[in-house]
């Protein structure tokens, strides 16, 4: 508290300044096209603005040599050494090049598109979301680092934020931003402002993982026709994109338009494919020389077929470590079961207004909606349809010595040569239920949607203000309110007549209470067909109000700020259905949770001179839980967690900087402490013949590491680049699981899990070496070869506790106790990244290629993710009962674009 | 110069619109229903196929069938409420057969979806095994050393469904005295018995394992009726009075036993 105090007394101490400041301006084009670029930014020292519709741009520092930096997401950074007089400096036109058609947004895109697996939690890559054009570490960790799932100091993605025209994108419910919901629209989401690690921003004080605002308003794009095409063998195979925009014109008003078609027949893994397109519309009015006002609107609606992750048995045993259990045969063509289809425009009003020389006010509004839809096999009273079903295994039959070995290599046959064992059987789901209908029977077999629907409204005002030439303040005020809609809906009934909407594990468990089994006792026995609601149906609705202020202190040797941020999250389930185990607590609204939170920010920058920083930021903060870690059975009733409790982060970093014409290079050391954090997770567990949900509270850990980027002009023409980090990230305390039947058929069970100085997955450690080229002919190359190890898998909790080790009937110190308990190490592995470019220009016309090749050697030994499974068998402790589930990196993939600009 | 981009600029916006008027594939077709058929014939009944490997009964191990025989029958049970449980009794005119099959891929089996009652299957026999379990003969595999179930994997080439289920087939109306090896694993149907008179009242089986209850004629003549403790019927209740029973007979080491499918074997009691 008394450092809080302290920091309040520091914002109201006015500081004077006795230096004069002088003035650096220019204006930056395009070295072929000789037209002005908007949004790049230009860096001096710790002082940064970015240049305007014209390309001009101006900045204040005191007179001494330094390094100035240009640079911007489409354009090859550039850095030169100037000397500041007391009477300013008039850079004039500053020419830059652009990257070569852009050569990594293909990368960035696509390999956040890969997270095409069940798991989000697991399967979500957050490192390509960062960008900072002007940091050697997050470059690299954006793009070459991206094989490995790597993550920035191994946070998840709630702790790098997103915005868009100061709108957050990370969702309200589970804290992530999904790079989906922009997908395709690389030319017109270039302009970007952002942060690393736990520095502010002028939009946003942000957590501990930075932060970054996508600029969407017209006057921000540069004037451009561009069309581009794209092969590919990832996720998708082609993708078409065509953007126009007019640049701020001399009657006010910019406009952009971009699209794009992104599509695969049969994506990398077998049976996936991928269907998705993407709009943008923006227009900007300059309703005077300080004000403007700007409308966008954009979506981007895809489907595709997923891939799932699988045990290593099925790898082994079909040969390949791109197997896909979600696919099968229908008729002899392939579908897959797991269909994606997310849908979620926004649209985005923004004024920025000038209030004076000094003020600066943005405000937008934005809303978004649409849907968010996954299908899924389900069934009912009828064989698991799933081919990696466990009990479907040879090792399910090798467990049991009773069984004759020839069954075991018998089923081994059949899942190496039939695809009708190795993958999913339609054809004969659609006669199961074909019979099913002959006696009058429910649908035993169909194809189910499970829909997460959000709606969301939301607000943000803030002002940045220049009180002196030292002192800026700068604040918000920010309101958010989300609606999330969770339901199933029937989409394919494979041939039957009707599925009836009952708890099929309930109905076995109270066979004479028809109440208990009913889904909805208000529409008891029902008969579902396509297109219905069933099954599960609530509603959560989120409010977040927040104010934050920072207030920032800039001195010839000295710089630090401060900034404080108060805000309230408060949020409900709202039940649609009457569900008969639950007839008092699962229709209508639950209690509504309120959480007060707050977040204190500080750092300082020591400039030892011109090239020379040394950095140090803190921040310590209490975040609500988040909604979807709040509720122990939200499918079927309103139960909260017990003692939910904010979560306590306290996070700290020290870096030295240094910014010259020949290198360029920072080295970091961060720690961050969180504490009391919430996690719920659910499986099915066909002991309890129902859904579990397993909440785990009281999660404490701490992340602490070593990030080094550096790059050095070794030639006019050649960069060596290159990155590292050492990570240390583990859990530090145990927390308590609580696990909790859907049908009630067991009360909850609470245990202690033992997972302390586990580690949390992911590649802790990464690093990337690499050379880049560029020559004055416009041709561009670069290589990387790119290392990731101590890798762990995620684990389940289960196993980690008192009772499963009761369970195992084993003694102290049996080696099964170790066996059962341990955490899964991850070999570590190497790729190697190639690409090459070049770009013409036939009068005013440009036509430029690139080919990104990643993975060279072709290397699908990496294993890039995976988890336990939650279930656990406590009664025979067999290991191969539940094996854990593993994703592979791809191997050699390849991105070539041409594109054409005028 | 102005003109021609515009007509570029048109140019390109067709382009996209025509692309994105897609290229992946949508909806599935419903397939056809498919008439199952076999395109062989029996070659054996299973009264010749009891006979046949008759020296199965008396042996402690089972007898692998090398010969290519193939039977045909009607099912006549299901394991919809799990009284009969990872098995299929079928017969033909000369006997029926207790067919043994492992559920793997399910803790509960769910034979009843494809193998319903009234369904003419055909079973190729050879590479499967013949044995006994108390006196009956099972068809199935080897477990253990012992006569077992047939593994899931083995169904596709020794199990044919022909044609859809017919209707149900009638239960042949028998007296207890009259039981012979031959009506065993048929349906029978036995007329005007009533249970023990201790157990009526009592559940047809107890929670924690099968049970058997009594069922007698009005000379006395007694039969054990066996239920399941997993059946879905279980704890209900044996009813008063006097009705008929249609079940799977059963014999275990010379006992007589019967099993019913579910409640609506029960017929016309109070």
């Amino acid at each position: 508290m008394k450092f809080i105090t302290f920091l309040f007394l520091t914002i109201c101490i006015t500081w004077q300044s006795y230096a004069q400041n002088s003035t650096v301006k220019g204006r930056v084009l395009d070295n072929q096209s000789k037209q002005p670029i908007p949004g790049v930014t230009v860096t001096i020292q710790t002082f940064e603005t970015k240049t305007d519709a014209n390309g001009n741009f101006e900045l204040s520092v005191l007179a001494g040599d330094y390094a100035i930096t240009f640079s911007s997401e489409e354009l090859t950074s550039y850095t030169s050494s100037v000397k500041v007089t007391e009477s300013g400096l008039d850079l004039g036109d500053v020419s830059m090049s652009q990257k070569s058609s852009s050569n990594e947004s293909g990368v960035a895109e696509i390999t956040l598109s890969d997270s095409d697996f069940e798991n989000d939690k697991s399967g979500q890559n957050v490192s390509g979301l960062l960008h900072s054009a002007n940091d050697a570490f997050v470059n690299a960790a954006s793009y070459s680092f991206s094989a490995a799932n790597f993550r920035i100091r191994g946070y998840d993605g709630e702790n790098i934020l997103m915005f868009m025209n100061g709108l957050p994108l990370n969702d309200a419910e589970n804290g992530r931003a999904s790079y989906s919901e922009w997908g395709g629209l690389n030319n017109v989401t270039k302009n970007k402002e952002s942060q690393h690690g736990i520095t502010p921003s002028k939009f946003a004080l942000g957590t501990i993982g930075g932060e970054t605002n996508i600029n969407t308003c017209a006057g921000q794009i540069r004037k451009q026709n561009n069309f581009s095409y794209a092969l590919a063998n990832k996720s998708y195979n082609n993708r078409i994109m065509y953007t126009y925009s007019t640049g701020m014109q001399e009657n006010g008003w910019a406009f952009a338009l971009s699209g794009s078609k992104r599509w695969a027949v049969n994506g990398y893994a077998e049976g996936t494919w991928y269907d998705a397109y993407s709009y943008f519309a923006s227009a900007e009015k300059k309703l005077s020389e300080n004000h403007s006002l700007a409308l966008t609107f954009l979506g981007s609606p895809y489907k595709r077929a997923m891939q799932a992750g699988a045990i290593q048995e099925a790898y082994t045993l079909t040969g390949t470590h791109y197997y896909n259990p979600n696919w099968g045969y229908q008729e002899g063509e392939k579908r897959n079961a797991k269909i994606r289809n997310v849908h979620q425009p926004s649209v985005i009003l923004t004024d920025n207004l000038k209030i004076n020389d000094a003020t600066k006010l943005t405000t937008s509004a934005g809303y978004s909606f649409g849907r968010f839809g996954t299908t899924a096999l389900n069934w009912y009273n009828a064989n698991d349809p799933r081919p990696d079903y466990y009990r479907y295994f040879p090792s399910y039959q090798i467990a049991d010595t009773n069984v004759h070995s020839e069954i075991p290599a018998l089923m081994a046959e059949n899942w190496k040569n039939d695809p009708s064992v190795s993958q999913i059987n339609w054809d004969k789901l659609y006669q199961v239920n074909y019979l099913a209908n002959i006696s009058g029977q429910s649908a035993r077999y169909v194809v189910e949607e499970k829909r997460n629907d959000n709606k969301q409204l939301s607000f943000h005002t803030f002002l940045n203000h220049e009180l002196n030439e030292n002192i800026s303040l700068n604040g918000g005020l920010m309101v958010l309110h989300s609606n999330t809609h969770y339901f199933k809906v029937m989409t394919d009934l494979l041939g039957a007549n009707y599925w009836l909407d009952v708890d099929q594990f309930a109905e076995r468990d109270f066979p004479s209470d028809t109440n208990a089994m009913q889904n909805d006792l208000n529409n008891p026995n029902r008969h579902i067909l396509a297109g219905n609601k069933f099954g599960y149906d609530y509603n959560i609705n989120y409010t977040q109000e927040m104010l934050w202020g920072l207030s920032q202190f800039r001195y010839n040797k000295i710089e630090f700020y401060i900034g404080l941020q108060a805000s309230n999250s408060s949020f409900y389930r709202e039940g649609n259905m009457l569900n008969g185990h639950y007839p008092t607590n699962s229709f209508g609204k639950s209690e509504k949770l309120n959480f007060f939170n707050y977040l204190t920010k500080g750092g300082l920058t020591y400039k030892l001179s011109g090239h020379h920083y040394f950095v140090t930021n803190a921040t310590y903060y209490t975040k609500s839980p988040l909604p979807e870690n709040s509720f122990l059975t939200p499918r079927v009733n309103n139960r909260l967690l017990t003692n939910l409790e904010n979560e306590v982060v306290f996070g700290g970093e020290l870096s030295y900087i240094y910014k010259g014409e020949v290198l360029n290079a920072r080295i970091t050391a961060y720690e961050t402490s969180f504490n009391h954090q919430t996690d719920v997770k659910s499986y099915y567990d066909d002991q309890y013949h129902s859904f579990v949900q397993i909440a785990l509270q009281g999660i404490d850990r701490i992340h602490q590491g070593i990030e080094f980027g550096a790059d050095i002009k070794l030639t006019k023409e050649i960069t060596a680049t290159g990155a590292l980090n050492i990570g240390n990230y583990r859990y530090t305390s145990r927390p308590t699981e609580t696990l909790s039947a859907e049908n009630g058929s067991v009360p909850d069970q609470t245990y202690k899990v033992y997972q302390k100085y586990f580690y949390v997955p992911g590649p802790q450690n990464a690093g990337t070496f690499g050379f880049k080229y560029n020559n004055s002919k416009y041709w561009f190359a670069s290589a990387n070869i790119n290392y990731f190890d101590k890798m762990y898998l995620d684990f389940a909790a289960s196993p980690r506790t008192e009772f499963a080790m009761h369970s195992l009937g084993v003694g102290p110190n049996d080696p099964v106790i170790s066996e059962v308990t341990k955490q899964v190490q991850l070999d570590g592995g190497y790729t190697l990244d190639l690409s090459i470019g070049k770009s013409w220009k036939v009068n005013n016309y440009y036509l430029g290629f690139n080919l990104n090749v990643n993975n060279v050697l072709n290397n699908q030994d990496l294993i890039t993710g995976g988890y336990e499974q939650l279930r656990f068998s406590y009664e025979i402790y067999d290991i191969n009962k539940f094996p854990p589930k593993y994703y592979y990196g791809y191997g050699r993939t390849y991105f070539l674009m041409l594109t054409f600009r005028f | 110069m102005n003109k021609i981009i515009k007509k570029v600029q048109i140019l390109l916006f067709v382009t996209v619109i025509i692309y994105l008027s897609g290229c992946v594939k949508g909806d599935f077709d419903q397939p056809p229903i498919n008439l199952p058929t076999v395109d062989f014939t029996a070659n054996m009944t299973i009264g010749e196929l009891n006979q046949y490997y008759s020296d199965s009964l008396n042996s402690a191990s089972p007898v692998l069938i090398t010969k290519d025989i193939i039977i045909k029958g009607i099912v006549v049970s299901s394991d919809y409420t799990g009284n009969i449980y990872k098995k299929i009794y079928i017969q033909d005119s000369t006997g029926g057969m207790d067919v043994e099959l492992d559920p793997t891929p399910q803790a509960t089996p769910y034979f009843y979806n494809a193998y319903k009652i009234g369904q003419r299957v055909y079973i190729k026999c050879k590479d499967m095994y013949m044995g006994n379990y108390g006196g009956v003969p099972e068809l199935g595999y080897l477990y253990n050393g012992a006569i077992g179930r047939m593994p899931y994997s083995m169904f596709s080439t020794h199990l044919f469904l022909d044609s859809f289920p017919g209707k149900q087939p009638t239960p042949n109306i028998v007296t207890i005295p009259s039981f012979s090896n031959s009506m065993i694993s048929t349906l029978i149907q036995i007329d005007s018995v009533h249970f023990d008179s201790i157990e009526v009242g009592q559940p047809y089986s107890l929670t924690t394992a099968t049970t058997n209850r009594t069922i007698k004629d009005s000379n006395g003549n007694s039969l054990l009726l066996r239920t399941s403790y997993k059946a879905t019927f279980a704890n209900q209740l044996v009813p008063s009075g006097t009705g008929n029973i249609v079940g799977i007979l059963g014999n275990f080491n010379g006992t007589w036993q019967l099993y019913i499918r579910d409640l609506n074997d029960v017929k016309g009691f109070n």
